[in-house]
């Protein structure tokens, strides 16, 4: 029985020999101690050079985060907006800052930091849905006009995590259809709100 | 005289006529996006690996495509065009790492500097794995281009009929071109390192 070539062997050690070639092959390196050698000298090389080659492997850059994790790929992603839209409810496309919009949060502490972040561009106002603003961001709010409060319509945000953009969709609300103003964010979740007739006590 | 000319290789700078620079340009630049949409990613990739620096990696790549863009005659011939982008994407990786060798020595001697001070074990394991990936580039560095070519392929899972075409040779000559680079490899591997992996 013949002998195989070094570049035979290589290719069978790849499996990349056609099938009847590699059953050959196979056979005959159970008989030829020569071949047998070769094949177990070329095997031992091309596992140590592999080896050898994924250590650059592994200088593929990692993906370098920035967005939130839940931002990523969302499958409802614009799902909420889109449901809504098909609902026939009015939209407006935030300008948050531009508006000059009022945000008001709810729980203050947590909260603040995010709302302004959003508002901060064009600088308009932080007001607080209940109460005290001073003590919370008084660094923030001495540097800015705020707006008084009679005039405010503030949203409420629904959760603490900072909203970047969003639209407003005009939504009505229970039985009785009170309207009001619902930011949803690119991931289709709703992120705060605001009555529209909403009436501050002062 | 019995000398026959059969044919004649025009130079590539006289061989686009102004008459089919039109339809020709826009033939050429089809082809060109075709060729740059099938292989952009592959070449980044293998010159990622090569050169450990993605961003280099895709700046050489840009430069190659667009070396391809001056070369109307070489787009006509697909089979010709990818060999082509391959070697000279391979050969100006190499020529990046031979560059950046010199300067990665320097690194080497502030983190081992480093490591002298903090010897914590993921700061470690850091280095021995950056140092072992210097050694590799070093070894490419100093192989023929096509043999190293040829093992930065077969790394990244090409089968022997994809490394034939993108090389330009023969599929039944991939088994023996990649021994003799293994090969040589090693031999330049353990030349420089001995056997200490």
């Amino acid at each position: 029985m013949k002998c195989w070539s070094e570049g035979e062997l290589r290719a069978f050690i790849d499996r990349e020999l056609p099938p009847e070639e590699m059953d050959r092959v196979s056979a005959h390196l159970e008989e030829c101690s020569e071949c047998g050698d070769l094949w177990a000298e070329l095997a031992g090389r091309a596992s140590h050079v592999s080896a050898l080659m994924n250590e650059l492997a592994e200088m593929e850059p990692v993906v370098r985060g920035g967005r939130l994790p839940r931002r990523a790929n969302s499958p409802w992603r614009w799902g909420g907006v889109a449901a809504a839209l098909a609902a026939g409810l009015a939209i407006g496309i935030v300008a948050m800052p531009k508006r000059g919009a009022q945000v008001a949060v709810a729980p203050p502490a947590p909260v603040v930091q995010s709302a302004a972040s959003m508002t901060e561009p064009a600088g308009p106002v932080v007001s607080l849905a209940a109460g005290t603003p001073a003590k919370v961001a008084p660094a923030r709010r001495s540097r800015r006009p705020s707006i008084p409060a009679a005039q405010s319509n503030p949203f409420l945000a629904l959760d603490n995590d900072p909203i970047e953009a969003g639209v407003v969709l005009r939504v009505a609300l229970g039985p009785r259809e009170v309207p009001a103003d619902v930011i949803i964010d690119s991931d289709g979740r709703p992120r705060a709100i605001r009555l529209v007739n909403f009436k501050s006590n002062h | 005289m019995g000398v026959v000319i059969r044919g004649v290789q025009p130079a590539e700078e006289f061989a686009l006529t102004p008459a089919d620079a039109g339809s020709g340009g826009r033939v050429a630049g089809a082809r060109l996006e075709g060729i740059f949409r099938e292989h952009y990613p592959r070449v980044v990739g293998l010159l990622t690996r090569l050169t450990g620096d993605r961003g280099q990696a895709e700046e050489i790549a840009a430069d190659v495509f667009s070396k391809l863009a001056g070369r109307p005659l070489l787009l006509q011939d697909r089979d010709d065009c990818t060999p082509w982008v391959y070697r000279v994407a391979t050969n100006a990786g190499l020529d990046a790492i031979r560059s950046n060798s010199r300067r990665r020595r320097r690194e080497e001697e502030a983190r081992a500097a480093i490591l002298h001070t903090s010897a914590q074990s993921d700061a470690l394991d850091g280095v021995l794995r950056e140092e072992r990936r210097a050694r590799v580039q070093e070894v490419l560095g100093a192989l023929k281009p096509r043999d190293a070519q040829l093992l930065l392929l077969r790394a990244d899972g090409l089968a022997y009929r994809e490394i034939a075409e993108t090389l330009g040779i023969q599929a039944s000559s991939v088994g023996t071109l990649l021994a003799r680079a293994e090969a040589e490899f090693e031999r330049k591997f353990r030349a420089r390192y001995g056997d200490d992996v």
